[in-house]
């Protein structure tokens, strides 16, 4: 059986990419900035005035002081290694955005709505529910997220989705539960006093026992 | 005449914003065209306060540059709000 | 603290010379003092929440309290420590470093400070105002900050205390680029100015468009909340109106923050290796870059918000690009060390310390910058790891390292490089602990005030741990400030051997008033520094006139204002009375000619040759109000571009506002705008006549044109059109009353022009006042000339 594709997958397997390219700039840079001050430290409090390269510490412009090969490494070295980074971001987010990417010809929409200080899914068929949505595992949901007063943030962290829920528009995103089991959900955008309590709650059940509540 | 700049540029800003007016008035061109030519005569008219009321000489080349760079900075604004306007629904992009 | 050069034989008691000083040096230490004092208030209120936070569930500060503690916490650490703690040490160095006696306009920078240390005052009152101040998070999104989600007037307080800040900080900009430009001593060329100093001129570049700008989105908040108009609340502008003009000001201001900790890192490098620096054309090309580059960044902070793909993906790639310069400015940094002597001292440590925690936080921005990897990371502790990496590692340690480094120039003692080892470790340490592991809680929400799940708890703890940590260290770093005050052995002039790099270090510990007793220093295209000896002309006569009253009594009144508005009436009529006295003192001043700037003639110009200071201070102001009016304008464009989805008809030409009387105005302005510039051209030539009828006349339309506007309002009152009836109503009211009050601010300068050219003070024009007015005048023109088609014609 040929695995089914989810948006924190996609999301982790860009994460390490960048990581590894972060750690590897940051541990070169580091690794320079140590050499460079262990080799050229000095101990003796007074460097004696007349050292050759004090004639090279002035104000102004020093003319013999840089060229152009160190930058231009920098910058076009930076700009190739964006280049890769941006596209495999590019391809990544075009698939977390768009459900057609899922692979699921007819995934379940459901409509999110954000209030101070809930969440409410919204069925197809009109059922409802305040703070939790059961949804069967292996079938790609679709959110259509909105807010009914103020700026919220609906996100999944487990199925790393996030869009802001503003009211007068709608925003949309995807994901599919391949376990079951219970998953957090959050408003990550300040929303008065009760931010830090809007979460709800992410059921994922068999798709069996998921029809029988559905039609009940 | 130092002064004939400014009076000639005061009597062409008059003159546009008469233009502007009876154009809107009459309502004779196609709306999408007159709003181009109003707004074409504001930018003309503002040009000239610029130039000839601001300095009653040309700017220096410091206060141009820092004018063009203002304008500059506004454009992507401009761009980035009217980009947003997809009101009431964000259609996820599909290929 | 030391008096700088306030020591003069016979002067004024200390108090009033504190007051009323616009000494830069003594402004710079007032400054300093007062954004530590701002520092120690924020940084308490970051420990009372971090101390919530530190277990699940816990129960010491309640949601109202925390949103308000984390919303003053934001605030004040960005607007009122980290942007005036640069401006300290700029108003104390950057003169120094350039070659000038003082400020251009040293009267404006005593009131930028006097109008910073209002607000600041204000801002904290709203903490005690009824219902408690702004708790909507510092970026203030909308609707929540609107007055139906949060009623309480601290949070109005906090907006007005807002736009004082960002008057005070917009005057402080103009003062630093009209001196940073035609200030210079001979041969101090742009980019021969020490690092620190052409970083604060990059710094207000961003500055002076990136105050206005925030300006804008804080205007129309400031009316819906008072006026009722409908900016945010409307379908047409809504949340996303704010998010955009908010973030449009709000990433530049990252730089702001940023880049004068950055560059004073450069030049303790430079000094600490006695090396020049490495590729200094291409560090500030590379600054210059980033300062432009600031501005087509904000959208990242927009990713999750559902605006257009393309859009996002435009953002995601300027926002990466903008690391590249900020690369370049650290390889250099590095590179300049290659091959020299490197000494290790405090403020060298903090300088490295600093530049190794900037290049974690630039790092960790990389993964923000991505439109998908921003899906996991929006919203979260990662966020907030990240940017204080660069903000109090990059901008505030690096401050750290300059205030360490020039502390024996301001106080002319010395410090334990003992405390300040044992400060750099502790500081290290702490910082370490407090942000690195926000990294790990990249799931966990940010601005909660208390969380649920188990598994944050830990790593939680270990922040709070982290942030006390970091809070002693600040503690030793203020003991140790305190005893190099009290104990400290006298410091020498140059206590870093940094003669030949900077001209500060040529100079007595502490300077003297007018900073260079040796002559008007002047710079060798090979960098060798000479003094021009002025001929038995001592700088000291010019002690007494440089005080004024006038700036701190703006002060006081603004104060007394912006309490008493919220909070006492008659208060406000004091306040009211203050500021006016104070007005006119500082007019009458002004025509009595008592208050002398000294100001060089010879120096470095370029490229305002051609202006004068106070053409190009006005300039400045007009242009820098390009960014107040703009994002307006094309707010108004959103509102109607939006309108036609939402279904609400925006009136047609003639409809609401009459053609006749809008054309009738254009004519009148432009008339005056014509007045104006020849009562200009005629002071020039010396006819003094001629120059009063055509100010008289310039007041005559001004005040004809605002009488037509006045009708207009009644009209359209009488009508039942109010600020809030609709989103078209609102944007006519606020931009012609934006447009209105500046008219107003003319109208009211004019009778004093009046008077002082009738008195022939413009004879031949040798003073600026017409000129200036003739161009704020023609700014005023132009924005009614695209006020005029937005409203009566389209």
């Amino acid at each position: 059986m040929v695995e089914l594709l989810t948006t924190e997958t996609i999301w982790y397997s860009l994460f390490w990419f960048y990581l590894m390219a972060a750690v590897t700039i940051s541990a070169l840079v580091f690794g320079f900035m140590t050499f460079v001050v262990l080799r050229y430290r000095t101990k003796s409090r007074n460097p004696a005035p007349s050292d050759p390269i004090d004639e090279d510490f002035r104000l102004g412009v020093s003319p013999k002081r840089g060229g152009v090969i160190p930058v231009l490494v920098i910058v076009g070295g930076l700009a190739v290694l964006f280049f890769g980074l941006t596209l495999s971001t590019f391809h990544a987010n075009e698939v977390m955005e768009d459900v057609s990417h899922s692979g699921d010809p007819a995934p379940l929409k459901i409509r999110v709505e954000g209030y101070q200080w809930g969440w409410i899914f919204v069925y197809p068929n009109g059922k409802k529910l305040d703070g939790e949505l059961i949804v069967p595992v292996g079938k790609a949901v679709q959110l259509e997220i909105t807010s009914r007063d103020v700026y919220h943030a609906f996100k999944a962290p487990d199925f790393k989705i996030m869009k802001d829920a503003i009211p007068g528009r709608l925003n949309y995103a995807w994901f599919r539960a391949v376990e079951e089991g219970e998953y957090h959900v959050q408003c990550y955008e300040l929303c008065g006093v009760g931010h830090a309590r809007m979460i709800a709650k992410i059921k994922a059940v068999d798709p069996g026992t998921f029809q029988n509540w559905y039609t009940s | 005449m130092a002064e004939l700049g400014p009076v000639i540029a005061f009597a062409v800003v008059v003159a546009l914003a008469l233009f502007q007016a009876s154009a809107v008035i009459l309502g004779v061109l196609d709306p999408q065209l007159m709003t181009g030519l109003v707004l074409a005569a504001s930018f003309a008219q503002a040009s000239l306060v610029y130039v000839f009321m601001m300095h009653a000489r040309y700017a220096s080349k410091g206060v141009l540059l820092l004018t063009i760079t203002a304008l500059l900075l506004l454009i992507p604004l401009f761009l980035a709000l009217l980009y947003s306007v997809e009101l009431p629904i964000h259609v996820p992009r599909s290929r | 603290m030391s008096h700088g050069g306030n020591e003069h034989v016979g002067g004024p008691n200390p108090l009033i010379s504190w007051l009323f000083t616009t000494n830069h040096k003594n402004v710079g230490v007032l400054y300093l003092v007062t954004s530590l004092y701002f520092l120690v208030v924020a940084g308490v209120l970051a420990l009372t929440f971090r101390l919530q936070l530190s277990e699940p569930n816990n129960v010491i500060l309640g949601p109202d309290a925390y949103n308000r503690a984390m919303t003053l916490h934001g605030l004040f650490m960005l607007l009122w420590v980290t942007t005036p703690l640069g401006a300290a040490l700029a108003n104390y160095f950057v003169p120094i470093q350039i070659g000038a006696k003082d400020m251009a306009f040293p009267r404006l920078n005593a009131l930028s400070y006097w109008l910073y240390l209002s607000s600041g005052i204000v801002a904290l009152s709203s903490f005690f105002a009824p219902g408690g101040t702004a708790d909507w998070g510092w970026y203030t999104y909308q609707p929540l900050a609107s007055l139906r989600y949060s009623p309480q007037i601290g949070g109005s307080m906090m907006a007005f205390a807002l736009l004082l800040l960002l008057a005070s900080t917009t005057v402080g900009t103009v003062n630093f680029i009209v001196t940073i430009f035609r200030l210079r001593a001979p041969g101090m060329k742009i980019l021969n100015l020490p690092l620190f100093s052409l970083g604060w001129l990059a710094t207000n570049l961003i500055l002076l468009w990136a105050f206005p700008a925030f300006m804008a989105p804080l205007i129309l908040l400031v009316t819906d909340r008072l006026l009722g108009t409908v900016f945010y609340t409307s379908a047409e502008g809504g949340p996303l109106l704010w998010a955009h003009l908010f973030w449009f000001f709000g990433h530049p201001e990252v730089y702001i923050l940023l880049i004068p900790g950055l560059m004073a890192v450069g030049d303790i490098i430079a000094v600490s290796g006695r090396r020049a620096v490495y590729a200094k054309p291409a560090v500030w090309v590379a600054l210059l870059v980033a300062s432009f580059q600031s501005w087509v960044v904000w959208a990242h902070h927009m990713f999750q918000s559902g605006i257009h793909t393309g859009l996002r993906e435009a953002f995601n790639i300027t926002t990466e690009l903008i690391s590249i310069p900020f690369a370049v400015i650290v390889i250099a940094f590095l590179l300049t060390l290659v091959g020299g002597r490197i000494r290790i001292t405090t403020p060298m440590l903090f300088a490295l310390g600093s530049l190794a925690l900037f290049i974690i936080g630039g790092a960790s921005g990389v993964f923000n910058s991505s439109v998908a990897l921003n899906i996991g990371l929006h919203g979260t502790f990662w966020v907030v790891g990240h940017f204080h990496y660069t903000i109090v590692g990059g901008g505030i340690t690096g401050l750290v390292a300059a205030i360490y480094y020039f502390w024996p120039k301001m106080t002319g003692r010395l410090f334990s490089e003992t405390l300040g080892k044992i400060h750099f470790v502790v500081h290290m340490v702490g910082f370490n602990l407090l942000y690195f592991p926000m990294h790990m809680l990249f799931d966990m929400p940010r601005r909660v005030y208390t969380y649920v799940v188990e598994a944050w708890g830990p790593v939680n703890m270990v922040i709070t741990i982290g942030a006390f940590t970091f809070a002693a260290a600040w503690a030793l770093f203020f003991a140790i400030l305190f005893h190099s005050l009290a104990r400290g052995s006298k410091a020498p002039d140059d206590p870093w051997d940094a003669a030949p790099y900077s001209l500060e270090w040529n100079i007595p510990s502490p300077p003297p008033e007018f900073n260079f007793p040796h002559g008007i220093p002047s710079l060798s295209p090979t960098g060798k520094i000479s003094w021009i000896t002025t001929n038995g002309a001592s700088p000291s006569e010019h002690s007494h006139p440089h005080l004024s009253p006038w700036p701190f009594i703006v002060s006081v009144g603004t104060s007394l204002i912006g309490v008493g508005l919220f909070m006492s009436p008659p208060m406000t009529v004091l306040g009211l009375a203050a500021f006016v006295a104070a007005i006119v003192g500082w007019a009458y001043d002004d025509l009595k000619d008592r208050f002398k700037v000294v100001i060089e003639a010879i120096g470095e110009k370029w490229p305002f040759e051609r202006d004068n200071n106070f053409s190009l201070g006005m300039w400045t102001l007009v242009i820098g109000e390009v960014a107040l009016v703009g994002p307006i304008f094309s707010g108004y464009v959103f509102a109607r571009a939006n309108s036609l989805l939402t279904g609400f008809r925006w009136p047609a030409p003639g409809e609401v506002h009459p053609i006749e009387l809008g054309l009738l105005n254009t004519i009148i302005l432009t008339t005056s705008g014509l007045t104006a510039t020849l009562a200009y051209l005629a002071s020039k030539k010396g006819e003094r006549g001629r120059t009063v009828l055509s100010l008289t006349a310039t007041l005559a339309l001004g005040l004809a044109f605002l009488g037509i506007k006045a009708f207009e309002w009644w009209e359209l009152h009488a009508h039942g059109i109010t600020f809030g009836t609709d989103i078209a109503s609102s944007f006519y009211y606020v931009l012609t009353g934006i447009h209105a009050s500046h008219l107003l601010a003319g109208v009211l300068v004019l009778p004093y022009l009046i008077l002082k050219a009738h008195k022939g003070g413009y004879d031949g024009g040798k003073a600026p006042g017409i000129e200036m007015f003739a161009i704020y005048w023609g700014f005023v023109d132009i924005v009614w000339l695209f006020i005029f088609p937005s409203f009566y014609l389209l």
